[in-house]
Order: C-alpha cells, then structure tokens, then sequence
C-alpha cells in the first residue's frame, strides 16, 4: 500500500504521541497562567509540548508555528509554503480541571490545504491521523464519517463568545441556540480539535467554530476531510484564524445558512 | 409458491456455505454483492457450482441464482417479499449493508463473527428482526484449480453445522437456539477454540509463505504452536465458562484435524486478513491472551500468534498500515494505542518485555522452512 506523506505521518504521530506523554506524566500541580481571559489559560506543561513538537517536526525541513511561540509575525498563510501548525494543548482549560477532553494536535498544511494531521487525546487513550488524502485512523482502525440527517445529528461548537464585541457576541449564542434547538443538541466540549475529531469518527455529526486560531483545528480539519466529511473553512477576520464548518453534509449545509443568514459567514467559503 | 432468499456478501459463506442449507425447491436464491465479476458470472450463468466434503470426499452441489446484483444495482423495492437476508459481508461492512436495506422488514440473518453486529445493524435497519447466528464450519473462498477450470465461481466448504437465534420463520439444514444457548455454547467456543488458534496457523502460515493453512499445519514447529495455543484456550474456557469439559475438549480436536484438513484449501490469506480486527481488545487474540492472564496461565504460543499478526504483511489488506504504524510507533505507545492495553497492566508488560525475542524466534521459523 502506498501511504503519501509516510515521512510527514511518521513526524506528526511521534509528535503528538510524545505530547501526550508528557500531559499524561503531569502529576504535579500545573502552573497556570491567564493570558487574554480567565479562558485563555497556558500551563507549562503547554510550553514543553510545543517545544518537545517542534524538535521532532524541524526534521522534515517545514516551519513549525506553535500555538504558545506564535509571535504573528513569522509567518503568514501562503498557499505554496508547506508548514507545520502545532497545538501542545487544545483545550487546555478542560486540562487544567481534569477533563478528559483536550489533545495534542499536529497539522501539516499548505494555506488552507490541510494535508497531513494527527490529534492525540491522551486521557481518552484516542489516537487519530491521516493516511494521506483519503484515509483516516482511530486508533489504526479506519474511520468513515456516515452522513446523517440535522434531526439525527448531535453538534458541537466553538467559539469565543466576543466579550469585547457585544454584537458578535449575540450574534453567536443565537446560532448556538439555533443548532441546539434543530438538532439532537449543540455541545460545546471546549476542545475544537477533539469536536471534529469526535465528528471525523461519527460520534458527532457536525463541528463548527468561528475565529478559531488554524492550531486549534489544522491537524483535526485533515482527519476529517480524509474521514469524508463535508468540510467548508473560510478565513476569518482574525489572523491566522478560521471559520469551519465540519461533518454530515446536510448538517453542514444547514448550520452554514444558519451562520450566513447571522452573518458570521460568507456564502462563498470553500468546500473540501 | 417458493419463497425468496437474499444472500448479501456472495463470498466464502455467502456463496460457499449459506446455500446449502436451503432446498432449491422451497427458496430461490439472490445474490448480492460488491464485486461485478461474481454478479456478472451468476447472471450470464444462472447457477454456480461448489464442492462440500463428505466423509473425506468432495460432493459436487449445483446452486441455482434467481437473480445477482451490485449494491449499485439492487433495487430494495424488488424484494419487498423477501422470505429472509442473510449477511455475510464482515463486521466493517454491516452498518453499510443494512443502509442498503433500511425500510426492508424481513428477519436479518448474520453471521458475522462479532455478536455486536446485531444491534448495530437494529439501529441502522430500524427494526428488531435482527439474528446472529453461527456457522461452524470452515468455507473455504475458493477451491482447488481443477474446480476452479470447471467453474471460477466454485468453492470448497466442509459438511458444518449453522446455529442461528431462534425468531425467524425459516425451513432449512440449521438449528435454532435461544441467544443465550447461542452465545454461551456455540460463539465462546468458536471464539476462542476455532477463531483463535485458526488465525494464529494463518499468520504463522503467512510468515513462512504457504498459501493454505492446512499447508501450515503440515510444518511440525507452526502444528506445535497451533496446538499450544488451543491448550492455553482449552484450559481457560474450563476454568472461566460452564461448559461441559467433555463437549469442549472435543471441539477442540474436531477444530484441529479442520486445520489439518488438506481438502479444504482454506486460504491463509481469507484467515488471516484485517489483523487489525483481529487484534480487538475483546477478540480473538488480545481478549484470549487476557482471559488466560486473568486465569494464571501464561499463554506463550497465543504471543506468539499476536507477533504473528502484528508481522503479517500482504499489500492487498485493508490493515496494511499496521506494518507501518508499529514501525513508527514505540512499543509502549502501539500497545496502548493501537491494542489498547494499559500501561502496566499485565499483557503490556509482556509485549514489551517479550516480542523482540518472539519476532526473533518466528523469523528463524520462517528461515528454516524457507
């Protein structure tokens, strides 16, 4: 069998394999800095991920950009330039209070392309990756997302809730409100890579997030596009942001009306 | 008026075995399945031959088709007067299958090997007409040459037993059992007695490069690991089920002398593909070496049969990247990973500690017989 990207695969599960060692060693209280809000929070185990990561992705010769080393001006989104997007800890509030929902997420992308990726959700013992453009891994078994209705769909959102921006803010509990309600409901785990990870492998049926920052959602958007879900991401305001929306095609047609009807989204994003 | 049939999966069982148990006189038989060739050869033919062997001889069985199609082609509305479905497509197929009939309501006959399957498939076809069933006997998915001139549909199956939930209204060669019968007297011992040390000759077999497990069992080294595995799970199911020791002991010799069998031409390949399945944390070999873990019993030749598995190669598995992930994967992580053990807990530490060593000897084994 030929695999693509065997090198890149082999990098990304190294890497995010060691993150989750070094999460899952952390038996010692953590140290836990605020960063932007009371939500934003970073912990150094965080730091040693990231780093840890970028050592073993330097190999392959692609930059690296890291969620906790960002400086915003390394590095812009170009679509000839491959590089690696890391996330040492996605979800790193849920980390902090015992929760088992947070991964190590590696992606390997081309501007939007997302070509390689691989989420490590060490806690729950869940491993996922690519195997090339057209296959996805749980734990080495295949995944394949099955394509169901709104009505039989469970969802899950993120986003920041815009506390400086009291529109936006409105805007986004009512489209959270409006899934919830045509849905079998809208979670909100706190963990973008583990939604769609979880939406790759069908235990979701739809993931979506505004603004989400491409660490938090690279490595997991390349599961789920080679797990053969409907994946539509546009660029948000945001630098080095996205909005996605991620899983049953029929769910994700309709939250995208409900997104561009609210005017979070534009009708023309990209469909992969 | 005869009734109808489906046969969805129209491979080893399907087409092999599952027929036979039906009188072409009471049922007309369709066939569904993925691979145009099989479609195309039934319709153009109208029938198909297979070989059942009888008291150490093949007897030659015409299958009638009343019709054959693709998925693609299958038209549910057509077979609204289905008297039964029976699936035999493996367990990754099922839910796909049963989207394939959603809405029909005729009993659901599968024999899947994952008794799991079932409520899978209830939740997919929306009704509660849904049976597992077991079917002892050794199909082969294909047949020796000289068969295979005469007809490329044909198939060598052995004389076995089908053991089916008891439910729907059918008239043919099987049994029915309640499920508790089923799961505690028919699926343990296949499980464990037949599914086990079955696909441990397999990749032993695959390792020293024969083609068929009776070939495999020929080599007295891959025999004696065969038959060590079969004490190690013949000694825990004694231990763990109440099942009458005597039935079980001769399951397990009535299991060796089918792998022995040099009539039946069962493909290491058939037995041995999607290792991945195979390694399940509940199945056939993690969840034996653990029920012989949690008994006392150290089961050497059962690691070695999970070495096996996890070194089988064929470029044309569904499981190929196995090779590679245990290739860039540590040992520790594949094990927690990929086999789901925890970290520390018995079967881990003997993996780690042990599987070099193991590697080592099944490739001297493989040598030697080379």
């Amino acid at each position: 069998m030929n695999i693509q990207w065997q090198d890149e695969t082999r990098l990304a599960l190294r890497a995010a394999i060691e993150g989750g060692r070094i999460a899952m060693k952390s038996d010692a209280p953590l140290d836990v800095q605020v960063k932007e809000s009371a939500r934003d929070v970073v912990t150094s185990i965080d730091m040693e991920i990231e780093q840890s990561a970028i050592a073993i992705l330097v190999e392959s010769g692609y930059p690296v950009i890291g969620e906790e080393t960002f400086s915003g001006k390394q590095f812009a989104l170009d679509d000839r330039q491959l590089c690696w997007v890391v996330d040492a800890i996605d979800g790193t509030a849920n980390f902090v209070n015992g929760l088992e929902y947070f991964a190590v997420s590696i992606g390997l992308c081309q501007g939007l392309n997302f070509l390689v990726g691989t989420v490590c959700l060490p806690r729950l013992q869940q491993i996922y990756c690519t195997l090339g453009a057209d296959r996805a891994l749980l734990n080495g078994r295949p995944l394949c997302h099955e394509h169901r209705t709104p009505s039989e769909s469970l969802v899950a959102g993120s986003f920041s809730g815009s506390v400086g921006n009291p529109k936006q803010r409105a805007k986004q509990y009512t489209l959270f409100g409006q899934i919830n309600d045509q849905t079998r409901g809208c979670l909100r785990l706190g963990s973008a890579s583990t939604n769609i990870c979880f939406t790759a492998a069908g235990r979701l049926q739809a993931a979506y997030g505004m603004n989400a920052k491409l660490w938090d959602v690279a490595g997991a958007l390349a599961i789920a596009i080679a797990a053969g879900c409907d994946v539509q991401v546009t660029p948000s305001d945001a630098p080095f942001s996205v909005n996605y929306i991620v899983g049953s095609r029929s769910v994700v047609a309709m939250i995208r009306e409900l997104c561009v009807a609210q005017g979070l989204m534009e009708e023309s994003c990209q469909t992969r | 008026m005869k009734r109808k049939i489906l046969f969805v999966g129209a491979g080893a069982i399907g087409r092999g075995y599952l027929p036979l148990l039906f009188s072409p006189q009471m049922y007309d038989f369709v066939f569904v399945d993925s691979n145009p060739r099989i479609i195309e050869r039934m319709r153009d033919t109208g029938s198909y031959t297979t070989f059942r062997v009888r008291k150490d001889q093949y007897e030659e069985k015409t299958i009638p088709v009343a019709a054959a199609f693709t998925p693609d082609q299958f038209r549910l509305s057509e077979h609204t007067d289905a008297a039964a479905c029976f699936f035999s497509v493996g367990p990754r197929n099922v839910s796909r299958a049963a989207a394939m009939i959603k809405g029909l309501k005729i009993p659901l006959i599968l024999s899947e090997n994952e008794p799991n399957t079932v409520d899978m498939a209830k939740s997919v076809v929306g009704h509660e007409q849904v049976y597992f069933a077991v079917p002892d006997v050794i199909t082969s998915n294909t047949a020796p040459q000289k068969f295979l001139d005469k007809d490329p549909l044909a198939i060598v199956t052995e004389d076995g037993v089908m053991f089916i939930e008891e439910g729907p209204n059918l008239t043919g060669d099987f049994k029915f059992l309640t499920r508790d019968q089923l799961l505690g007297m028919q699926w343990t011992p296949k499980l464990y007695l037949h599914n086990t040390p079955h696909c441990i000759a397999a990749y032993l077999g695959a390792l020293v490069g024969v083609t068929y497990v009776h070939e495999a069992m020929s080599i007295p080294k891959v025999d004696a690991i065969v038959v060590g595995a079969m004490m190690e799970m013949l000694k825990s199911l004694k231990m763990k089920w109440e099942i009458p020791h005597d039935f079980l002991e001769w399951y397990a010799e009535k299991e060796l002398a089918r792998f022995r069998c040099k009539l039946l031409f069962d493909p290491v390949a058939r037995v041995a593909r999607e290792p991945m399945r195979k390694l399940g944390l509940h199945g056939r070999l993690i969840g034996a070496a653990q029920i012989c873990l949690a008994l006392g019993i150290i089961p050497q030749n059962i690691l070695a049969g999970i070495t096996g598995a996890l070194l089988f190669e064929d470029q044309n598995d569904p499981d190929h990247h196995l090779a590679f992930l245990r290739r860039v994967m540590s040992k520790d992580s594949f094990n927690t990973y990929i086999l789901g053990l925890r970290t520390g807990e018995p079967l881990d530490l003997l993996l780690c500690e042990q599987i070099d060593m193991i590697i080592e000897r099944l490739q001297s084994l493989s040598k030697e017989v080379a």
